[in-house]
Formats: C-alpha cells, sequence, structure tokens
C-alpha cells in the first residue's frame, strides 16, 4: 500500500511552507518540507549599498528577529572596518537581542505553541477560556517591546545600535528593570506550564551548535561551539554548507555534512552552566534535552534567564558616543544568537565602504534538514494513527522548532492519497 | 456582540513585522470589535467570508498572486498593511538593480521559485486604503479600524514628514548633511526616525504636497547629486518615487 501526504500552507510559524510525505510498504520513500515563501533576494540587494545603508535592508528580512539581523549586520561591518565596539555598546546590543528574544519566545511559546497542548485551536480561544495565560503572555510581550523600543528606538526594525550616537531612553529601561524585579516570582510560576505539557516522546541524537563564552551566556559574542568542539566564527563555511533542493524555496544547511539543530535548545543543552541561578532552578528537568519538543522548555528557561540577566544590567545601560565610522576595505563575518538559533552575516567592503559581497545563514535554514529528520522519526511512530492526529502531531513537532519560514504555521491541510 | 465585522490578517511573502504589530495590547480592546475569522500566524482554520482584510508582504512569486486573488475575492474591504504592500518595501529594490545579476548571485538556480517582478498589492488586485510605514504605525492602524467601525472617511496626510519634523523642533539632517529624505516623504509617522537623528528613507512613500524639483535643487546645493537621492529613495518607496519623480 502507498500513502501520500501533503500538507499545504502550513501557517502559524513564521512564513509560508507545506509538507509532502510518501509512504509505501510502511516505509517513508519520501519527506520533503517545501518552504514555499517568496524568494526576496537580500543578499543580492545589499551588493552595491554603502556599509551604513546596509541595517536598514536585513532588518527587514525578519520583523521577529530584526534586532538580531540588525546586530549581526553592524558587527560584521564593524570587524570589517577594523572597530571594536565597546563595552558599553555590547551592552546595549545585548539588551536589544534579549528583549527581543524574550518577547520573540513569549509569542511563540503561548500563541503558537500551547493551544495545541490545551486542544484548543488558537489563541483566541485561549482567550475565553483562559484569560490568564494571554494576559501573562502580553505582560512578557509588552516587557520585550519596551526593551527594544527603549533601546533601539522603535518596536521592530530598531535603529543600529552602533554606528553612530544612539539616543536611549534609560528612564524606560529603570522602569522596566523595576518591573522585572516585582514580576520575577510570577514570571517564575507562569511559565511551569511548559513544564508540564505532555510532549510527544521523540527522542534522537543530534549536534547542537551554538555561540559559548566561558563565564556568560552567550547572544551575540563568543564562539561557535557543538559536541565536536569549537569552531572560528570565520570558518563557519568549512563546516556549514548550504545546499539548494528543487522542492523548496528556502536552501537547506549542514554542519560537517549532517543535519543539526540550533535555538534554545541548542544553547540550554551547550551552556547550561552559564544559565542564571532562576533559569537552572526553574528546570526542574535537567538537560540536555534530546526531544526536540523540548525546544519549548527551553525558552521558557531563557525568559527566566534574560529577566535576571535584565536586572542586573538595566541600570548600566546609558547612551554611547561614537564617530561615524571611516570606509575602507574589509571582509567579516558575524555571528549572533537571534531567538530561533545562531545567525551568521558575511560582508565584503570595497575601499569606499560598498558591499561587494554578502552571505546570510538564518537559524531556520540550519535546522530544516534536522526537522525533516524528526518529522520522519515521528511518522515511523504514528502513521497507524488517523489523519487528524497525524496532522496535529506533525504540526506540534514543527512548531516546537519556532520555524520561521518568514512567518508561518496553522493552518496544515492535509491531503491523503492512498493507492493499492 | 452580534454582527461584529469579519476580520482578516493576512501575509504574502515578507518579514511578518506588520501582522505582529496586530498582536498588541493596546490594539486588542479595538481587535475585539471585530471578530477575527482568519489569522494564520496564530489560528488553525482560516476559512470564511470577509468583511475586511488586511495584507503584509510584497507580491515577488507566482504563488503570492494566487493568494492575494483568492484573498480579493472573499473579502469586502481589502487593506495594504506596512510599505511592502503600498510600495513593494524593501524586496523591491530589485526593481533597480540587474536583476539577473542578482537572482545568480543568490540561488545558482531561479527556475523553482516562480519569482516575478517585486510589486505593491494594488498593481494585481483593487486596494482599498493603505496604511503604509515600515514597520506599520500602531496609532494609525487603531484610528483607521475606529473610523472603518464607525463608517467614518479615513485620510492619510498629504503633508510631507518634514512638517512634522519642524513641528517638534528637530535639528534638520539636512543641516547635519545627511541625506533625508524627509521633504518629499508623506507625514503621519510623527517624524520618527529624524526625531532620533536617523535620516528618513521616504517609507511612507511620496507626499502629494511635495515639490520634488524643489527638493533636489536644493539638495545639490548640499553636495548630493540627483542620483544619490532617486538610489535612497528605492529602498521602500522606489517604484512610487519613480512614478513622481517623472511626472514632476
Amino acid at each position: 500500500m502507498e500513502k501520500e501526504i501533503s500538507i499545504d500552507h502550513m501557517t502559524k510559524v513564521e512564513g509560508h511552507a507545506r509538507l509532502h510525505v510518501i509512504i509505501e510498504d510502511e516505509k517513508i520513500i519520501k519527506c520533503e518540507l517545501e518552504a514555499i515563501e517568496g524568494a526576496r533576494f537580500f543578499e543580492g540587494l545589499l551588493l552595491g549599498k554603502k556599509f551604513d545603508e546596509a541595517p536598514e535592508i536585513t532588518s527587514r528580512i525578519c520583523g521577529i528577529c530584526s534586532s538580531a539581523h540588525t546586530i549581526a549586520t553592524v558587527q560584521a561591518i564593524e570587524k570589517a572596518l577594523g572597530i571594536r565596539p565597546s563595552k558599553h555598546t555590547l551592552l546595549l546590543r545585548e539588551a536589544l537581542i534579549m528583549g527581543e528574544t524574550l518577547r520573540s519566545h513569549a509569542t511563540h511559546l503561548y500563541f503558537m505553541a500551547l493551544p495545541d497542548y490545551l486542544g484548543l485551536e488558537s489563541v483566541l480561544q485561549l482567550k475565553e477560556k483562559k484569560p490568564k495565560y494571554v494576559d501573562f503572555a502580553f505582560e512578557l510581550i509588552t516587557i520585550g517591546n519596551k526593551i527594544v523600543e527603549a533601546v533601539g528606538g522603535r518596536e521592530i526594525h530598531p535603529f543600529p545600535a552602533g554606528f553612530e550616537n544612539v539616543k536611549i531612553n534609560t528612564k524606560r529601561l529603570q522602569e522596566v528593570k523595576e518591573m522585572l524585579k516585582a514580576k520575577r516570582d510570577k514570571i517564575k510560576k507562569g511559565l511551569k506550564i511548559f513544564l508540564k505539557l505532555k510532549y510527544p516522546k521523540l527522542i534522537r541524537k543530534t549536534d547542537y551548535l551554538c555561540l559559548k563564552k566561558k563565564d556568560d551566556y552567550a547572544f551575540i559574542g563568543g564562539l561557535l561551539h557543538s559536541k565536536s568542539g569549537t569552531i572560528k566564527t570565520t570558518d563557519y563555511k568549512k563546516h556549514i554548507t548550504e545546499e539548494l533542493r528543487e522542492y523548496s524555496t528556502s536552501k537547506f544547511a549542514l554542519k560537517d555534512g549532517q543535519s543539526f539543530m540550533v535555538g534554545a535548545m541548542a544553547r540550554i543543552n551547550n551552556n547550561y552552566e552559564q544559565l542564571s541561578k532562576h533559569a537552572k532552578e526553574f528546570l526542574t528537568i535537567k538537560p540536555p534535552f534530546d526531544n526536540p519538543f523540548y525546544n519549548n522548555v527551553a525558552q521558557a528557561a531563557e525568559i527566566l534567564h534574560i529577566v535576571d540577566r535584565l536586572i542586573e544590567m538595566l541600570n548600566k545601560i546609558r547612551p554611547v558616543k561614537k564617530k561615524k565610522p571611516i570606509p575602507k576595505t574589509g571582509h567579516a563575518v558575524a555571528a549572533v544568537e537571534a531567538p530561533r538559533g545562531t545567525l551568521f552575516h558575511e560582508y565584503k567592503l570595497d575601499r569606499d565602504g560598498i558591499i561587494t559581497y554578502a552571505n546570510i545563514i538564518t537559524p531556520t535554514v540550519q535546522n530544516l534538514a534536522r526537522m525533516e529528520g524528526d518529522i520522519q522519526l515521528l511518522l515511523q511512530k504514528i502513521m497507524h494513527k488517523n489523519k487528524d492526529e497525524i496532522k496535529l502531531e506533525i504540526e506540534k513537532l514543527i512548531r516546537a522548532y519556532d520555524p520561521c519560514f518568514s512567518c508561518s504555521t496553522h493552518f496544515l491541510e492535509l491531503d491523503w492519497k492512498e493507492y493499492s | 456582540m452580534i454582527n461584529r465585522p469579519r476580520l482578516g490578517v493576512f501575509s504574502i511573502s515578507g518579514c511578518a513585522g506588520c501582522v505582529l504589530t496586530f498582536l498588541s495590547k493596546n490594539l486588542i480592546p479595538t481587535l475585539e470589535n471585530f471578530e477575527t475569522v482568519a489569522f494564520p500566524i496564530i489560528k488553525e482554520n482560516n476559512e470564511g467570508k470577509l468583511d475586511i482584510a488586511f495584507v503584509e508582504g510584497t507580491v515577488v512569486s507566482s504563488e503570492d498572486i494566487t493568494v492575494l486573488n483568492e484573498i480579493r475575492k472573499r473579502t469586502k474591504t481589502l487593506v495594504a498593511l506596512g510599505s511592502c504592500a503600498c510600495f513593494g518595501g524593501v524586496p523591491s529594490i530589485k526593481n533597480f538593480l540587474n536583476k539577473t545579476k542578482i537572482e545568480n548571485f543568490v540561488y545558482p538556480r531561479t527556475s523553482h521559485l516562480k519569482s516575478v517582478k517585486p510589486t505593491p498589492l494594488n498593481t494585481h488586485v483593487k486596494v482599498d486604503y493603505h496604511l503604509p510605514q515600515c514597520p506599520p504605525n500602531k496609532q494609525e492602524i487603531r484610528e483607521f479600524l475606529i473610523c472603518y467601525l464607525n463608517k467614518r472617511k479615513f485620510e492619510l496626510p498629504t503633508s510631507s514628514v518634514c512638517v512634522e519634523c519642524r513641528q517638534k523642533g528637530n535639528t534638520c539632517l539636512l543641516e547635519e548633511g545627511k541625506l533625508c529624505l524627509g521633504p518629499i516623504t508623506a507625514a503621519g509617522c510623527d517624524a520618527l526616525c529624524p526625531s532620533k537623528g536617523v535620516e528618513c528613507y521616504g517609507c511612507r512613500g511620496p507626499a502629494k504636497d511635495s515639490n520634488i524639483k524643489e527638493f533636489v535643487k536644493e539638495i545639490k546645493e548640499r553636495g548630493f547629486d540627483e542620483k544619490m537621492i532617486k538610489r535612497r529613495a528605492t529602498f521602500f518607496a522606489g517604484l512610487s518615487f519613480e512614478k513622481k519623480w517623472k511626472k514632476r
């Protein structure tokens, strides 16, 4: 017997994607995850642009992680121009990326993931049945928004923290700090639901990649770390290769020829030691995690880490005075931890500071191959179930990765075709 | 709460920044006057007729055209949300570059992408309202929704960012030698970028009341040439600025 499953229009993830599966004699002979997001050719758009124009363009790759793209661009270009950002500048960027990650994780956990586990269609139903969850999510999102706005000038697509003088709303940051202090226990208690959800059992070993620092939970600096050892950011292309698959508008990345995972779970697995006190206390289930569904747990723990870290650092942030950089020839790579995982930006500049080469590898591109592998593994376990159950389980798995096909995923339409 | 207008919030190829703006605490009270029928980024079921649909993103592939046509068929009112939907946005920069070079730089093979010329929604379907800006202005979305609910007329400002910027008493960025498009860009953002010391890139598109000829003359005196201004104007609303340029 042959079965063909295609899931059209995955929505409720950032972006557009579909899945195509063919099963023959209880064997999966095809499992293709297809990004159908239209190609916007960002790297091409950057060619011929002046270095300081680049963040205006790259932040528009993604509205959910626009701060991460902005910072990756600025840090790569700074390196290419031989500029070393000050401690204060780095602190400012760390606050920006943490504010964004807090908001992104909260949006994913409560608006996209949680309704599935409570048997609800959407966050709109959740709001009717359990409004406290949605109110809580909005509290977290609002805190994230306030930080990004205070540091970056607006909630989405922040102004590039770094090329020139940055106007910071320090009063607002102080308010947020006090708010976080007052709410920390409530946040810790509120997030506990993600420890208690019934996650499907799907254990597999894979390699986890993220930035790592000795004495800090890395978001914007450090070296790349995985089980095969440490990699210099500049050597990323020697290890991470992108391949094109005819069925998808997205590229698929492999690390040393194998699928791998980036994102909150990879960071928690590799950097558990560097987590804050409350985040460690929160994790009553101890990492390392080998079940991709636990990415939800990892995101919840990261929210607590971010809360702790922000309380520690928000009053240290102050405006930074900088001179406009002088253009020169250069070539550099920067990696930052975006909410969904390691993000690479690489640029070459000519002597006028004009971009002559750009390469960007996003977290979702790196997770796609592993996601396909996990879907296959899950299908083997659940192929005997009915159409609706299979659909929900696959959707839950894909959502756990929190992919960003440039915005994706709720309605999965599942077509069954059975041949005899 | 019977007979609430049926709302849809969609994205074609874009960054989700606009639809995320809808998931904002301050917009919720206004949105509760609507029945959210379709909102794929947060909803499993998205079927049914609509009274009003918001769409973000740029048309960059034949798939986008199909999706957009489907939305148009099922809604009474269609609103282009954000600079991509209104003007083509950042992806439309491609129209001013060597298309083949750009495409091949990013993808060695391009046939499977089904790419089309990056264009705003109204190139393909009838658009009833435009709410430009990148990211969109929450306050303006709220005002628009209230106008819609009360059947009041909604109009965008016709003056330029420069007017708003002066009202705020900001130092002029042109005076600082920055290439600011404030004088020719439509107001409505409360001069957000110039107030932060960042030059205007024209994300609300050309201002109806602006005089491009005068602007070019003035800015040439400051050492910029027409080519630089035109290039800067391609970032968010290149196609619209180009039209205005030709009319001049």
